[in-house]
């Protein structure tokens, strides 16, 4: 099986995931305003937007502020559960030692499978969200905010990835019914200020939130809620971080995996 | 019966101590996932104003998460079950799963408690206040107990549902995600007229009785209401549970099992 195969057949699998679950791919579709509606529908409840912009300290609208941080938030959840949060489910239905048992390694399988579900995704949160933005920001601005999110999206994957496959490998060789990414995930999106800036965060969390690759596509798709066009200057920056990162962390991933795959044949998967 | 049942609790404690990190696990991502989603809401509000906001949204988030942890801990379980291919076993040994699903309420009061403590500790020293700090206790466990009648209750009824539709928890929880939008609503502030309609909503009752004991009350009537209407509609509630679980056991022995696993 080539690994070309590998992409197709996860790029069906999502297609068909869709098709035969259409109730949950409703319930995906309805989700990010449910985040959405939850944040900013409690916010201007209970407070108002001129607070908003007092709290954070900018000029920012607050709409468009957490519509970007809503879809990066749910995207980087996506790329995490896809690719290490997948070995928990591997496990519970069994097939696990299947996936070892293939010609190709198993941490490329699941980065392979992984890809394609991120990008079909992510593009979807981005669409299912696009109406609000384009409402609030007129067409021309609309689409270039978009823009600016997809391209954040797509670079900040590629630091995800290899930060998940460390985070695959770790899971690989604990046996634990649930897996840790079900509080590293919110935890991750706390100290990478997903939904609080994180400038207003302790020191001690924004130094942490230094290594964090979600920090950068979040504020690198945060840019758009500035009122006006997005900074040009800011943005090569956010972008030269997130390569930065993605070399980084792929290349420790890369060193981490084998090992835990060699521990994992040894000691047995379950 | 006794031993079936022994047999579940069993169960469910030594889960709970096999899997003891996936229970920090649990309670810490619940607390996590409310505090970052309460940090986006406290941007909204003056910092005045940030104390008493603060003791309001932890108690309405907390009895909301309670509803919400129901329809996942024991609602979403069924996909679990049916994944690890022992609903049907407990069909043939005579033994329903909904009892098997009812024992879930051992992790969830765990996880809930742990959640609440940890959380009322972070909120306390983020929004330097004291959320602990209540007029009448006894008004809030009550409303808590009510609240669980009912959600475990929803719960159940999910659960049900899922074995016959396919549809999974996943989707029956938006429910609950738009009760949070009435929650905040406070009853007090509305015409009288409204107010009965208003606490006719499932659980807004059992969230008034919760608020009577956060701050009092000077309506005594706004304690009545929804004392009799929490009441009643938690019978209903398990009424409604009962019926949905007799169909659906009814249902799966003549036609099998539908629940798609949904992770």
């Amino acid at each position: 099986m080539g690994l070309l195969n590998i992409v197709k057949s996860s790029i069906m699998l999502s297609l068909y995931f869709y098709k035969n679950n259409k109730a949950n791919f409703i319930s995906m579709l309805i989700w990010p305003y449910l985040m959405l509606g939850l944040v900013v529908g409690l916010g201007f409840f209970i407070g108002d937007p001129n607070s908003f912009k007092r709290n954070v300290g900018l000029d920012v609208n607050p709409l468009t502020f957490f519509i970007a941080s809503t879809i990066v938030a749910m995207s980087s959840i996506d790329v995490m559960w896809s690719i290490a949060g997948s070995i928990v489910f591997y496990r519970w239905v069994g097939v696990l030692e299947y996936i070892f048992l293939t010609p190709h390694r198993m941490s490329l399988t699941l980065i392979l499978s992984g890809i394609p579900s991120y990008i079909l995704n992510s593009t979807m949160f981005l669409l299912v969200l696009s109406p609000l933005l384009l409402l609030q920001e007129g067409l021309a601005l609309g689409l270039l905010k978009l823009a600016v999110i997809y391209i954040a999206l797509i670079l900040g994957m590629l630091p995800l990835i290899g930060f998940a496959v460390i985070f695959a490998s770790l899971t690989l060789i604990t046996e634990e019914e649930e897996n840790f990414l079900q509080w590293l995930n919110p935890l991750i999106l706390l100290f990478s200020g997903a939904f609080y800036p994180v400038y207003l965060l302790p020191w001690w969390v924004r130094m942490i939130s230094m290594v964090l690759p979600s920090t950068y596509t979040i504020e690198l798709a945060r840019l758009t809620a500035l009122m006006g066009s997005p900074d040009f200057g800011r943005f090569t920056f956010l972008i030269g971080v997130l390569f930065g990162l993605t070399l980084i962390y792929n290349l420790f991933a890369a060193g981490i995996v084998g090992h835990s795959e060699r521990l994992a044949m040894k000691k047995g998967v379950v | 019966m006794y031993t079936r049942i022994k047999a579940i609790i069993w169960l469910h404690f030594l889960r709970l101590w096999r899997y003891r990190w996936s229970f920090l696990s649990m309670v810490l991502s619940m607390v996590l996932w409310v505090f970052i989603t309460i940090m986006g809401v406290m941007l909204f509000i003056p910092k005045e104003q940030i104390q008493y906001a603060a003791r309001e949204t932890f108690w309405i988030i907390l009895a909301w998460n309670l509803i919400t942890t129901n329809t996942w801990i024991i609602g979403g379980w069924m996909n679990f079950v049916t994944g690890q291919g022992i609903t049907e076993q407990h069909f043939l040994c005579d033994v329903s799963p909904f009892r098997l699903l009812l024992g879930r309420v051992i992790p969830l009061i765990a996880v809930q408690i742990g959640s609440f403590i940890f959380m009322g500790l972070i909120f306390n020293d983020s929004f330097h206040t004291n959320v602990f700090q209540t007029q009448n206790i006894g008004w809030i466990l009550l409303g808590i107990v009510l609240l669980l009648v009912s959600g475990i209750s929803y719960g159940l009824i999910i659960a049900s549902i899922s074995l016959k539709t396919s549809i999974s928890g996943n989707f029956l929880e938006i429910f609950n995600f738009l009760l949070l939008g009435i929650f905040v609503v406070n009853p007090t502030n509305l015409p009288y007229s409204q107010k009965i309609l208003f606490l006719l909503i499932p659980y807004t009752s059992q969230i008034q009785l919760i608020r009577v004991g956060l701050w009092g009350y000077t309506d005594p009537y706004m304690l009545i209401y929804p004392l009799c209407i929490s009441f009643i509609q938690s019978c209903i509630f398990v009424y409604m549970a009962r019926t949905s679980i007799r169909s659906a056991e009814n249902w799966v022995r003549k036609n099998g099992i539908k629940t798609v696993g949904w992770w």
